[in-house]
């Protein structure tokens, strides 16, 4: 409760504001990222999402056949010899002709999705 | 009843807040040139997959140029790969090699140009921006990405 007051008196550092307004935009660009690969079946969570120029990030969460909650990231790290994965403490490794393609058209329609949902957001702050 | 009462169509869309406004701005670059040199790489990696017709050519094109870019050899980024795929590293990565590459040269440049603040009201504002993008992705990174609590950092050092 305190806490909360302080933080209503006590004005936030600009830096920390504009590092949290970063990352919730991160977190927006996920959410409209795990709904390109169709519908998420209820109880799961998915996230797609471009973390920085190199490197694009997809997660997974869903409860198996035994009632176990299973988690799975695969981060992809786009080098200039090809583009590489890795899942879960797994090895780098390259990606398929086929991964390749659909991570291209994913890539391609998460932006346009983004800028999609952002501009009328965009529209009203001018 | 009350036939006043707006429906969704009726409402206005709040104005977003500034930092809002500026992290939007900040990040479409960075997700258009995640794109573009995903695109270069693909493209030199596996060319056919350009020449379905969903791909124009002007789309085969970009691809191309950006495979220019992507494949232009880049010291930092060598240096940054041979610690990412040593087949077991002694020491474990600091944060600084995880950096990539385009941000590293700023940090550089931010570096060398710092002299010229007081005067260059230009350098101070190409170096106050490379710094904010810099602890913006740092901050991003140590932030964790999931309902899981591991943080980009965290699953690099792993």
């Amino acid at each position: 409760m305190i806490k909360k007051l302080l933080s209503v008196l006590i004005p936030k550092d600009p830096e920390l504001v504009r590092a949290e307004a970063y990352r919730k935009a991160i977190r927006e660009e996920a959410k409209v990222g795990g709904r390109l690969f169709g519908p998420v079946p209820k109880g799961n969570r998915r996230e797609f999402f471009c973390l920085d120029e190199n490197t694009w990030v997809w997660h997974e969460e869903w409860t198996d056949g035994n009632g176990i909650r299973r988690v799975l990231t695969t981060r992809y790290d786009v080098r200039p010899h090809g583009l590489f994965k890795a899942q879960d403490g797994q090895p780098y490794q390259p990606i398929t002709r086929e991964e390749a393609a659909h991570l291209l058209h994913a890539m391609r329609q998460y932006n346009a999705e983004i800028d999609a949902e952002l501009a009328p957001l965009m529209a009203a702050s001018a | 009843m009350n036939n006043n009462k707006p429906t969704r169509g009726h409402e206005r869309l709040r104005r977003p807040a500034e930092e809002d406004v500026i992290a939007i701005n900040t990040r479409r670059p960075i997700r258009y040139n995640a794109e573009y040199y995903a695109t270069g790489v693909i493209a030199a990696t596996f060319p056919d997959i350009f020449d379905a017709p969903a791909y124009s050519p002007p789309r085969a094109e970009e691809a191309m140029a950006a495979t220019a870019i992507a494949q232009t050899p880049d010291p930092a980024f060598e240096q940054a790969e041979a610690v990412a795929f040593a087949p077991q590293p002694e020491q474990p990565l600091a944060p600084v090699l995880d950096l990539n590459p385009a941000l590293q040269r700023k940090l550089a440049e931010a570096a060398t140009t710092d002299a010229y603040l007081p005067s260059d009201p230009e350098a101070a504002a190409r170096v106050t921006a490379a710094r904010d993008e810099i602890d913006a992705v740092h901050a991003a990174a140590q932030q964790p990405i999931s309902a899981t609590g591991v943080s980009y950092y965290d699953q690099k050092a792993a």
